[in-house]
C-alpha cells in the first residue's frame, strides 16, 4: 500500500478530473451578496420608503487609468439598496457629495454629479470590469444631474457586423465603446434627490431584458458601480468605481406576474458573445453529489488508515 | 502536496484567471487560457476531495470535526436547490480549538469575525482595511524569523503592486477596495516570515474568503500543519 502523501492527491485529483468533467461544482462562491428585497406591489421610487432593504456599503477605488489621477487613497463608497417586484427591479443609490453639480441647459462650465451601474450581458462569465471587452459587453445604466438616465452597453460596438449593429437598432459604425440603446430599450426610470451633502437616486428598470444588449436582472446577478463627483472635475474616465457585487433576489413571496424578457430583434444574443457555460447536470444536483463525493472521500480516508 | 494544489488554486484559478484580460488574444493565448482555467478549476475540486480523505484519515479521534465539515459543507451547498444557509466561516474556528495554536486560533477568530460581518452586513464596507490589516499581521503572532527570500518575495510583491494597485486589485481578487492588495507585500512579508506554517494557508485564501473550499482548506490545513504532514 502506498502512503497516503502519494495516494490522496492522486485520489482527489482522479475524482476532480471526472468531477470537473461532468461540470458538476461542488463549490460555491462565499462573497456577500446585496439581498435583493421581494415586494408584492408597486416599487418605491422615494429614496426615504421605508420599504427600501437597509443598505450595502460598497467601497469605491479611484481609477488610474486616465490623467489626471484622483488620490488613490480616497475614501469613498456608495450605499446601495435594492427590491424587485416581478415585472421591475429598483436601486436606491447614496454617495455623498459636499456640493451639488446639475448640468444646466447650454451649460458648459459644470460638470454634473453622476451615478452608473454596470450589469454584464452575458451570464457565462464576469466581463472586465472596466466596461466590458468585445467578446463579453457591459450594460449599463448612467445617471447625470440635471441630465437623466440612459441604457447603454459598452465593449459591443467593435465585436459586430454592420448588418448586425442595424439589426439591434444601434448606428451602422461605432462612434464611441459606449453606445446608447436604441429608443425601445431607453426603459429605465430614474428618481434623485440631494439632501444633506448626499445624493439619493432611485433606478427602476424591467427585471427582464428588453434587448439583445440589455441585461435580465430576473435571477441572482453582478453589478459594478462608479460616481462622479463634478466639483473635483470628474467625468468620462475621472471617477470612482468598484469591483463586481454580486446580488441575491429574496424568494418571491407570493405568486406574481412572471417578468417578460422580450428580443426584439432578430439577431441573436449570443452573436456578442463566445464564452457559454454548459451545464451537464442541473446545479441541485451538485449538492447531492457534493455531500456524497465528502462523505465517500471520509470513508476512503478512514479505510486508507486502517490499512 | 495539499498546499501544492491550494498554490495551483491560488495561481491558476484566481491570479492567472484574472490577469489574462491583459494578455492579447491569439489562438495560443486562448489555448493557455482555457489550460489555465481548467488545471485551477480541478485543482478547486481536488481540495475538496483531499480535504475529506484527510479528515477521514485522521480517524476517530476527528470524528467531531469530520461531522461538523460535512454539516457545514452539507448547509451550504444547500444554496444550489435555493436554501441560503451560510455558516461555513465558523469551521476553521472550530477547528482552532481542538487544534490548539496561537496561529490557528488567532485566524479561527479572524475568519469568523470577517465571515460574520460579511453575512450580517454585507460585509466591512469602509472597515475593510481594518480587516486586511488584521490579516496581513496575524502571522506575527506564530514568532518571527527574517528570511532573505521572504524579504525579496515581498519586494517584488511592493513593486508590482506599486505600480498599479488598481490593476492587483482586479487580478488579485481579494474582495473589494484598495486595501487588500496595498496590504499584500506585508502579507507576504510577515507569512513567509513566520515561524508557523500555517500561515501560508490564510495568505493563499486571502483576508476575504472566496469559496467555500477555503474555509475547508483553512480547517484541515490547522490539522495537516499541526499534525506535522506539511513537513513530509
Amino acid at each position: 500500500m502506498r502512503r497516503p502523501e502519494v495516494l490522496f492527491p492522486g485520489i482527489a485529483l482522479a475524482v476532480a478530473v471526472v468531477l470537473a468533467a461532468l461540470g458538476i461544482v461542488v463549490v460555491t462562491a462565499q462573497e456577500s451578496a446585496v439581498l435583493v428585497k421581494f415586494i408584492n406591489g408597486s416599487l418605491p421610487v422615494d429614496p426615504a420608503s421605508s420599504l427600501w432593504p437597509k443598505p450595502a456599503d460598497v467601497p469605491l477605488t479611484g481609477q488610474t487609468l486616465v490623467y489626471p489621477l484622483a488620490p488613490a487613497v480616497e475614501n469613498r463608497a456608495v450605499s446601495v439598496a435594492a427590491v424587485y417586484n416581478g415585472t421591475h427591479i429598483a436601486f436606491m443609490l447614496m454617495w455623498k457629495d459636499a456640493t451639488q453639480d446639475v448640468a444646466m441647459p447650454g451649460g458648459l462650465d459644470v460638470f454634473p454629479d453622476a451615478v452608473a451601474v454596470q450589469f454584464p450581458v452575458s451570464r457565462a462569465q464576469l466581463p472586465y470590469i472596466c466596461m466590458g471587452t468585445v467578446d463579453n459587453p457591459v450594460n449599463i445604466i448612467y445617471w447625470r444631474a440635471g441630465v437623466g438616465v440612459e441604457n447603454l452597453v459598452a465593449g459591443a460596438g467593435y465585436g459586430l457586423s454592420p448588418q448586425q449593429r442595424e439589426a439591434l437598432g444601434l448606428q451602422a459604425t461605432p462612434t464611441s465603446p459606449v453606445e446608447l440603446l436604441p429608443d425601445s430599450a431607453q426603459v429605465v426610470q430614474a428618481y434623485a434627490v440631494y439632501k444633506d451633502g448626499a445624493w439619493y437616486v432611485v433606478l427602476v428598470r424591467p427585471l427582464g431584458s428588453v434587448h439583445p444588449l440589455m441585461s435580465s436582472l430576473a435571477d441572482d446577478f453582478s453589478a459594478a458601480f462608479a460616481t462622479w463627483d463634478g466639483s473635483k472635475g470628474e467625468r468620462g474616465g475621472l471617477k470612482v468605481t468598484s469591483g463586481w457585487v454580486q446580488f441575491r433576489l429574496e424568494k418571491r413571496i407570493t405568486a406574481a406576474p412572471q417578468p417578460t424578457t422580450v428580443t426584439a430583434t432578430q439577431t441573436p444574443a449570443t452573436t456578442v458573445t463566445q464564452t457559454y457555460v454548459v451545464e451537464t447536470t442541473p446545479a441541485w444536483a451538485w449538492a447531492v453529489i457534493g455531500v456524497l463525493v465528502a462523505l465517500l472521500a471520509v470513508v476512503a480516508g478512514l479505510a486508507l488508515r486502517r490499512r | 502536496m495539499y498546499l501544492f494544489f491550494l498554490v495551483l488554486e491560488f495561481f491558476l484559478n484566481r491570479i492567472l484567471n484574472r490577469f489574462w484580460i491583459f494578455v492579447p488574444a491569439t489562438p495560443a493565448t486562448h489555448t493557455l487560457f482555457v489550460g489555465i482555467q481548467w488545471v485551477g478549476f480541478i485543482s478547486m475540486l481536488a481540495l475538496y476531495v483531499y480535504s475529506f480523505l484527510l479528515l477521514g484519515h485522521w480517524g476517530r479521534r476527528a470524528l467531531p470535526l469530520t461531522a461538523a465539515a460535512l454539516i457545514l459543507t452539507a448547509v451550504d451547498l444547500a444554496s444550489y436547490v435555493g436554501i441560503y444557509i451560510n455558516l461555513l466561516w465558523l469551521l476553521p474556528l472550530f477547528f482552532s480549538l481542538f487544534f490548539r495554536d496561537k496561529l490557528n486560533l488567532a485566524f479561527g477568530v479572524y475568519y469568523a469575525a470577517r465571515g460574520a460581518v460579511d453575512s450580517a452586513l454585507g460585509g466591512p464596507g469602509l472597515y475593510a482595511w481594518v480587516f486586511d490589516l488584521a490579516w496581513a499581521l496575524l502571522p506575527l503572532l506564530g514568532g518571527i524569523t527574517i528570511r532573505k527570500w521572504a524579504v525579496l518575495a515581498a519586494a517584488a510583491a511592493l513593486a508590482v503592486v506599486a505600480a498599479s494597485p488598481y490593476y492587483m486589485g482586479m487580478v488579485l481578487v481579494f474582495g473589494l477596495g484598495l486595501t487588500a492588495p496595498l496590504f499584500f507585500p506585508l502579507a507576504v512579508f510577515t507569512a513567509l516570515s513566520s515561524k508557523s506554517r500555517y500561515s501560508l494557508f490564510p495568505l493563499l485564501v486571502g483576508p476575504q474568503v472566496q469559496l467555500s473550499v477555503h474555509y475547508l482548506v483553512l480547517a484541515v490545513g490547522m490539522g495537516y500543519v499541526v499534525r506535522g504532514e506539511l513537513k513530509r
